[in-house]
């Protein structure tokens, strides 16, 4: 509610009614409700732009613009729309009442039951609900707006910076070329560690943009098959030196409503770093699907080394690694990226890991919508 | 040298190291046209009509090839792309977009325009290289081109 007096404003057409809400109002009001009355709706409309009412007493049957007519005209001021109108039925009405509640009316009241309670009630609920309405709004422009404006930055710092990283890159590679007879064991290792310096920058801002990316307006969904996105990861999949071979079997996996971009990446990280985070034997990596309800629960589970279950929480924060170290290469971002696609689906994902063991990462998603009678969701699939 | 006579290649590249490494790469891979090198769309718009800069030019300069990249500032190579495509004379020079740009939508956008081929240039120096080797066997070596047309005017 606001500080200061509550402003109620009254439209009813009938005198003695508008009198009887007056004074049920006066009787029970903590501190005074500022009245205004009007017996026209037309002139109604005005008092809401100037006298800026917290809330309306509109009788239904009121000539000229009728209350659903009311609601409708106050709802295409964006400054009123949450003012919430309380309307005013005879007896009998409640059909019109309801239709009324649909259509935006706060609450109703029947004329023959009123009582200064319970329009004093109806009065400070309906302000109080307007106005978190009206916070919950503010905020939420507020936080979309920020986001945005993140996601842009973010978008345009990582452009911008990937220019001239490149450009080191490539000119350290032709400088290389050019001396490469004449360079010294210390020369050459010197420009190689130029060049890994700039490549991890590289990859670091890419993925960053590809972080920023995910969530900044809208994306195209189509439907997927998860099956095919695998598949195709694990065809191209490039070993890291020291690992010649993976074992990945891929379950019978089910198509779904999304971004076939992001889905990609998705599976590309999950298999990477089940690869990355390997023990000494070959990995064995298992990509399961079950259904449970009306969601696809995806698992990515590998025989690595773990993660340690105090670091279950940070793992899926921008910019975090467990190791430090430099045995294993890494941004810090794939796992947020994660975080971000499933959660952009629909879905939500979390870890299980044991250090002796392995880890599974357990993602979920709605199944699709349009459900054909022969579609493959609708079995259960190990 | 193959099916293409000695006509100008013509590079609109923005990035100066994507251009050293392209002149270089197709210089490596034994090609020995003429090289002309546009900054962006803009240039490479008043090169092809012989305008600006360019207006002494004679048919000669007209090129056998276009290597084109896409993000350029001011006319970008989407723009250059789908103007030279829609004129009858020019649009017979074959377009290779080559570009660090993935994006599906680039690619589809591309082809949708009329570009002949569509090259990521690769990230790796020495595969950069070998694509450039490539892209010379094949559009140099493999397929024939038009036998340049006088302009209509």
């Amino acid at each position: 509610m606001n500080s200061g007096s509550t402003t109620v404003l009254i439209i009813d057409d009938c005198a003695e009614d508008r009198e009887m809400l007056c004074r049920f109002l006066k009787q029970n009001a903590d501190q005074p409700f500022r009245i205004i009355e009007t017996d026209s709706s037309i002139e109604g409309l005005e008092l809401c732009q100037t006298e800026h009412p917290d809330c309306v007493l509109l009788d239904y049957q009121i000539p000229e613009l009728d209350g659903l007519e009311f609601i409708e005209s106050l709802s295409q001021d964006n400054s009123r729309r949450f003012l919430p109108v309380l309307m005013l039925t005879g007896q009998g009405n409640e059909d019109v009442a309801t239709k009324a509640m649909k259509n935006g009316a706060a609450d109703y009241l029947v004329k023959g039951k009123l009582t200064p309670t319970g329009i004093y009630r109806a009065v400070t609920k309906a302000i109080e609900k307007s106005s978190l309405l009206r916070t919950n709004e503010k905020q939420r422009a507020e936080l979309e707006r920020s986001q945005k404006e993140l996601e842009q930055f973010a978008y345009t710092a990582s452009h911008d910076l990937q220019a001239p990283v490149r450009r080191i890159t490539k000119f350290l590679e032709l400088l290389q070329m050019d001396l490469n007879d004449q360079l010294t064991e210390r020369s050459r290792d010197y420009l190689e560690r130029a060049k890994k310096g700039a490549q991890h920058m590289q990859r670091f801002i890419q993925d960053l943009l590809d972080y920023a990316i995910v969530g900044g307006g809208s994306h195209g969904f189509e439907s997927v098959e998860l099956q095919h996105v695998v598949k195709d990861i694990v065809a191209q999949m490039e070993f890291p030196l020291g690992c010649t071979s993976a074992n990945i079997s891929v379950g019978s996996l089910p198509a779904i409503s999304g971004n076939r971009t992001f889905l990609n990446q998705l599976f590309q990280n999950l298999l990477g770093n089940a690869i990355k985070f390997r023990r000494e034997d070959p990995p064995q990596i298992n990509v399961t699907a079950r259904s449970s309800g009306f969601t696809w629960i995806i698992t990515v589970s590998d025989n690595g080394i773990g993660i340690p279950a105090e670091s279950f929480d940070k793992i899926f924060g921008v910019f975090q690694r467990l190791n430090t170290g430099s045995q294993v290469e890494g941004t810090g971002i794939g796992l947020a990226l994660c975080k971000k696609i499933v959660e952009l689906h629909g879905g939500r994902i979390w870890v299980e890991s044991n250090t002796q063991v392995g880890t599974a990462f357990h993602f979920t998603f709605p199944h699709e919508e349009t459900e054909k009678p022969n579609l493959q969701s609708q079995q259960t699939v190990q | 040298m193959g099916r293409v006579p000695g006509r100008p290649i013509l590079l609109v590249e923005n990035s100066p190291e994507d251009l050293e490494i392209t002149v270089r790469s197709l210089r490596m891979a034994g090609l020995n046209n003429p090289i002309v090198h546009c900054t962006d769309g803009d240039d490479a718009l008043d090169y092809l009509y012989r305008r600006g800069a360019y207006c002494e030019h004679d048919a000669s300069w007209v090129p056998g090839i276009i290597f084109l990249d896409l993000n350029m500032p001011g006319t970008d190579g989407r723009e250059v792309l789908e103007e030279l495509k829609k004129d009858p004379d020019l649009k017979v020079i074959p377009i290779v977009v080559l570009t660090t740009s993935a994006d599906e939508r680039d690619v589809h956008d591309c082809y949708a325009r009329g570009a002949n081929s569509y090259i990521q240039k690769p990230l790796d120096f020495e595969k950069f290289i070998q694509a450039m080797a490539r892209v010379r066997d094949y559009w140099f070596e493999v397929v024939i081109i038009p036998e340049q047309m006088e302009r209509a005017q």
